[in-house]
């Protein structure tokens, strides 16, 4: 499924990288500890959490992550949008709470592992 | 869903918890691993799901009024932690599942969250 | 040992110990059906003010002097200690911790209270005032020097803890960087406040405050010292730390805004959230800081009748 599907379906907000919405993805992560995606977030997936400082778009970067989805109506720091157009991030949001868009993109078929 | 159901549905190992509590109902979930989010919603939810394995995640459930904890993704457990749960009397179990995959299971079993006030 | 220390251990000891801890378990009981000139003489022999009326091991009424004297005083000859006595008298339990004995020795002004088991009702002891300060008073002998208690005047203890049940005071130290121990304080806290029988939902944001002041302080300060008072209409909570202390208080206000380092974000806090979740708690708050000295928090929840529920005024959580 591509980013766009994603983000129509679920009626997601594109703070940063609405150029790079045909990529494809299959897996998503979440989780608030940078180590700890990290170490255990799947090269390419998306990425559901509520940090919303600069370093979050290292860590997609190193990760090659598809996306960064920002839940829980919280929204990016300016440096975090700056750094995401530098480095070619996408950054999403949604009101929904993490537990919420986890299982709705459980439930369209995003794997977790 | 009963806590059981849980342990089921996640292949939980349950480190503290009776048997009789185990057959507690839950209907809502706090689910992430910054304590201070948890401490701000604004439902105290039945159950906590988190990869945060550390004393503070016990004593977040304690403050925040959550009967039972699910450690994700398979993280140690330290005895102080379980020593802890049992005397604040709190349900504790740890699955191999991640985050993502175990929210998708639990809202499937029709668990939700409550509302956050932010 | 300066003489605070001293008072906040009285009152956790009014926390931790309960009626059973201090009672008396062989209780002098009379029958209903024995005489007052038996009770006379059995006030006499045990150099005792009153007794409990036990039909069995059953509580059936407390007879006391001042039943004997007007006795006494009256006509009467003789009469039977049943039809003097007060029936169905207050009662404790012996699982009942002291600080709500306390509480009913100041409301009633009674000079005794016979004891029942919880489950059985069965009269199991008795509780004086006498009996409470001789228990405190052995608890705290495990706390202190035998010197300091000597020095303590034992007679005022009784007075001190009814005066200090209408305005508690809690206080915890808390050591920087103490991660195991870092939320024992406010989780005690918490305890405690629910033993108070203080509403939930006040309880429950007064937590949520102090642990997150608690882990500021563990997480970037050397050491701290946190107190509560707890007076019938507020709460109040004050950590005073020695720190960093923080630069722009005005901006730490502000939600998102943190200067928490990557290793604080793992421990799960760190998020710039901490001191905006005070506030919603709070209903005021008071915030100082010095920069190279340490941060003083002040939190105050109304608790009277008119105090917020939960959800007023985006107030609890």
């Amino acid at each position: 499924m591509t980013l766009r599907e994603i983000v129509e379906k679920l009626d997601l907000q594109v703070h940063a990288g609405a150029g790079r919405m045909e990529v494809t993805v299959a897996r998503g992560y979440m989780s608030d500890m940078l180590s700890d995606v990290i170490g255990n977030a799947p090269i390419g997936g998306l990425w559901i959490t509520m940090q919303k400082h600069k370093n979050v778009v290292a860590v997609a970067v190193m990760k090659s992550l598809a996306a960064i989805v920002l839940v829980q109506g919280r929204v990016p720091e300016e440096d975090t949008l700056r750094a995401a157009e530098e480095e070619e991030v996408v950054i999403l949001g949604t009101t929904m709470s993490a537990f919420a868009l986890a299982a709705r993109l459980h439930d369209l078929g995003i794997a977790g592992d | 869903m009963t806590l059981r159901e849980v342990v089921e549905e996640l292949s939980a190992e349950v480190l503290h918890g009776a048997e009789e509590e185990l057959n507690g109902t839950v209907a809502t979930v706090a689910a992430g691993d910054l304590m201070s989010d948890v401490l701000t919603r604004a439902t105290i939810a039945d159950l906590l799901v988190t990869g945060l394995s550390n004393m503070q995640t016990i004593r977040t459930a304690t403050v925040a009024g959550i009967k039972s904890i699910v450690i994700v993704r398979g993280k140690p457990v330290s005895p102080q932690m379980i020593d802890l749960a049992r005397e604040e009397d709190l349900v504790l179990m740890v699955t191999g599942m991640k985050l993502f995959e175990a929210a998708g299971r639990l809202w499937a079993r029709g668990l939700r969250t409550g509302e956050t006030r932010a | 040992m300066a003489l605070t220390a001293k008072f906040v251990k009285t009152q956790e000891l009014l926390f931790e110990l309960r009626v059973a801890d201090v009672m008396r378990r062989d209780v002098i009981t009379v029958r209903p059906d024995q005489t007052m000139t038996e009770l006379r003489r059995i006030l006499r022999d045990h150099r005792i003010s009153g007794t409990p009326v036990a039909a069995g091991d059953e509580l059936v009424g407390m007879i006391t002097i001042a039943d004997l004297i007007a006795f006494l005083n009256s006509d009467e000859e003789e009469a039977l200690i049943g039809d003097k006595m007060t029936a169905n008298p207050d009662s404790l339990f012996s699982d009942q911790l002291l600080v709500h004995a306390i509480q009913q020795f100041d409301a009633t002004r009674f000079g005794r209270f016979p004891v029942l088991d919880p489950r059985s009702r069965k009269l199991v002891g008795i509780l004086t005032k006498g009996l409470i300060i001789e228990g405190m008073l052995r608890a705290m002998e495990q706390a202190f020097q035998e010197e300091e208690i000597r020095q303590y005047r034992a007679s005022h203890i009784f007075e001190d803890m009814v005066a200090e049940y209408k305005e508690i005071y809690l206080t915890y130290e808390l050591v920087g960087r103490d991660f195991d121990r870092a939320g024992k304080a406010s989780t005690q806290m918490k305890r405690n406040l629910k033993r108070l029988g203080i509403r939930p939902d006040i309880i429950h944001r007064l937590a949520v405050a102090s642990y997150e002041a608690e882990m500021n302080t563990v997480l970037y300060a050397e050491s701290g010292v946190m107190e509560f008072r707890i007076a019938p209409e507020e709460i109040v909570m004050r950590l005073r730390d020695r720190g960093p202390g923080i630069a722009d208080v005005e901006k730490a206000k502000q939600p998102g805004y943190s200067g928490a380092p990557e290793w604080v974000r793992e421990m799960g806090f760190g998020a710039g959230m901490g001191i905006p979740n005070i506030i919603k708690c709070a209903d005021r708050i008071d915030l100082q800081s010095t920069v190279g000295v340490g941060t003083t928090l002040s939190v105050r929840i109304f608790t009277g009748a008119g105090a917020n529920r939960a959800g007023d005024e985006g107030g609890g959580t």
